[in-house]
């Protein structure tokens, strides 16, 4: 995909953007332009998340695919990472905003992704030329993109004094909606969520809440639990092999160890541990940190 | 028997300084004018939390460490010493029910019988050779007591490639699987030997290293 240079004139400039205190000039593009006068939800956190940041990144993530949004964030490591592979998996649309010019992509742990979200109908922007390379101060004025280009940004994590928490105000001069997900008192990367949110940020606990806010979207109410897990159902493989399907049957999106698996089913722990490992090899089921779950059909 | 708890917890220095010891089965301690070697046969055992909290993956409470924490965590245990240790398993915390709990249990006394069958064998096995156990096998004696048939070789190649296990554990897994092998009294590896000595090495897997 080539690159594009779009400025400030151009008509395929986001409108949204133009109204900043500071827009760039020009935006440098490369894959679907169309992205940028979507309906965006930007979607920002620390790099260093923690697991159940993770989690909630992924949830939300899929959550506002469901709901035709595109996602945008700045493909730092961390939760930004995490938006961007979500949506991507769920077949959404991403914008992922560089402080640092194409030829450097930043950070290099993302090559890889920021190829994918160029194959797969995503765009990446930056305001900076080619040769630009990456450096902190870029990082907090890319920032100001990622709030200015969505109708609203959502905060998965952010610590005390963080980047994330910066962003935020900066959105909310712009006038921007801030949402923000409630966190436990004590959890430290919680402590910049939970002050947003005492600063007038909205709390949020589903995506519901965040379409609620923009009177122009209505809310797509996702399949109800009993037809969701009929859809696993129909998406679980089907294995073919009896004595495979005996062992198959018990691993489900919840972890499970082998020694669970064996204390249920007649086979010794060496039959269980072969065949796990051959559901494994046949791409049936997956070892994860704490045991194994199934995988499911994309299709 | 040397048993490492919190393996990660050690000085990196001193956890590398195994690798010779681990390998060679020989102590050479370097001073002013002498070496002197001293034999070192010994069993290691070690221990580790999946991560600094140590509920990474636990169904019971939230791991609250830092993806890096983990990563920076795991990554204190070097790959060649990983590489050096035969097994790894990764067990769950055990509830109290479980502990009261009567399930089909082996006694200690039919894993001796066990493990004392399987020494026989390998005792017969390596008579003229000079060795005692399927530790020691050399390469070449590898080549003649490891072999595998073609089924095994095919489950080996693609775990190997899906897995993404190192080319250093290909040893490991060979010589796991005799005695695998050995406990079920078989004279030749069969695929279900491959198979349980692959699963033993979840330590070496992608998915240890992901995030």
């Amino acid at each position: 995909m080539r690159l594009e240079i779009i400025t400030i004139e151009d008509d395929r400039y986001p409108n949204q953007l133009k109204e900043i205190k500071n827009p760039p000039k020009q935006l440098y593009v490369r894959g679907n332009v169309k992205l940028l006068k979507s309906n965006i939800i930007s979607m920002i956190g620390s790099r260093l998340c923690s697991e159940n940041g993770v989690k909630l990144a992924e949830q939300f993530s899929r959550g506002l695919v469901y709901q035709g949004l595109t996602v945008a964030s700045g493909m730092a490591l961390g939760i930004d990472t995490i938006a961007h592979k979500t949506t991507l998996q769920e077949k959404g649309k991403t914008i992922a905003v560089l402080g640092n010019g194409f030829k450097h992509i930043f950070p290099k742990e993302n090559i890889e992704l920021y190829q994918q979200i160029i194959e797969n109908e995503g765009v990446v922007i930056t305001e900076y030329p080619p040769e630009e390379k990456a450096k902190s101060d870029n990082f907090l004025a890319r920032n100001r993109i990622v709030s200015g280009l969505a109708l609203g940004i959502l905060v998965i994590e952010a610590m005390y004094r963080s980047g994330t928490s910066v962003t935020a105000r900066l959105a909310k001069q712009q006038g921007r909606k801030v949402f923000a997900l409630p966190h436990e008192v004590d959890d430290k990367n919680g402590i910049g969520t939970n002050r947003l949110i005492q600063e007038g940020a909205k709390i949020v606990t589903c995506t519901e809440d965040i379409i609620k806010e923009f009177p122009f979207l209505s809310y797509k109410v996702p399949p109800k639990k009993k037809e969701k897990e009929i859809e696993k159902q129909k998406k679980r493989k089907i294995c073919k092999n009896k004595e495979y399907n005996e062992i198959y049957q018990l691993i489900t999106e919840a972890p499970i160890t082998l020694n669970e698996i064996y204390q249920i089913t007649s086979k010794n722990i060496a039959e269980v541990n072969h065949i796990l490992l051959m559901l494994e090899l046949d791409e049936y089921v997956k070892k994860v940190a704490g045991g194994y779950v199934c995988i499911l059909d994309k299709k | 028997m040397l048993f490492l708890d919190e393996l990660p917890e050690f000085n990196q220095n001193a956890l590398e300084s195994l690798r010779v010891p681990l390998e060679d089965r020989k102590v050479s301690i370097s001073r002013l004018n002498t070496t002197v070697t001293y034999p070192s046969e010994f069993m290691l055992i070690a221990s580790m939390n999946p991560c600094p909290c140590g509920y990474y993956g636990s169904q019971e409470k939230r791991c609250s460490c830092k993806s890096e924490q983990i990563k920076k965590y795991v990554n204190r245990i070097s790959g060649p010493l990983l590489d050096r240790i035969d097994i790894h398993i990764e067990v769950n915390q055990v509830k109290y029910s479980q502990l009261e709990r009567k399930e089909k249990t082996e006694t200690s006394q039919e894993v001796k019988n066990r493990v004392n069958q399987a020494r026989k064998i390998q005792l017969e096995r390596y008579q003229e050779y000079r060795i005692f156990s399927n530790s020691e096998l050399n390469p070449k004696l590898m080549e003649s007591f490891c072999k595998l048939n073609s089924k095994s070789k095919k489950i080996l190649e693609i775990a190997f490639d899906k897995l993404g296990l190192s080319a250093r554990a290909y040893n490991r897994i060979l010589k796991v699987a005799r005695t695998i092998a050995d406990l079920d009294a078989c004279a030749k590896i069969q695929e279900n030997h491959v198979a349980e000595a692959i699963q033993y090495r979840s330590l070496d897997r992608k998915y240890w290293n992901n995030r």
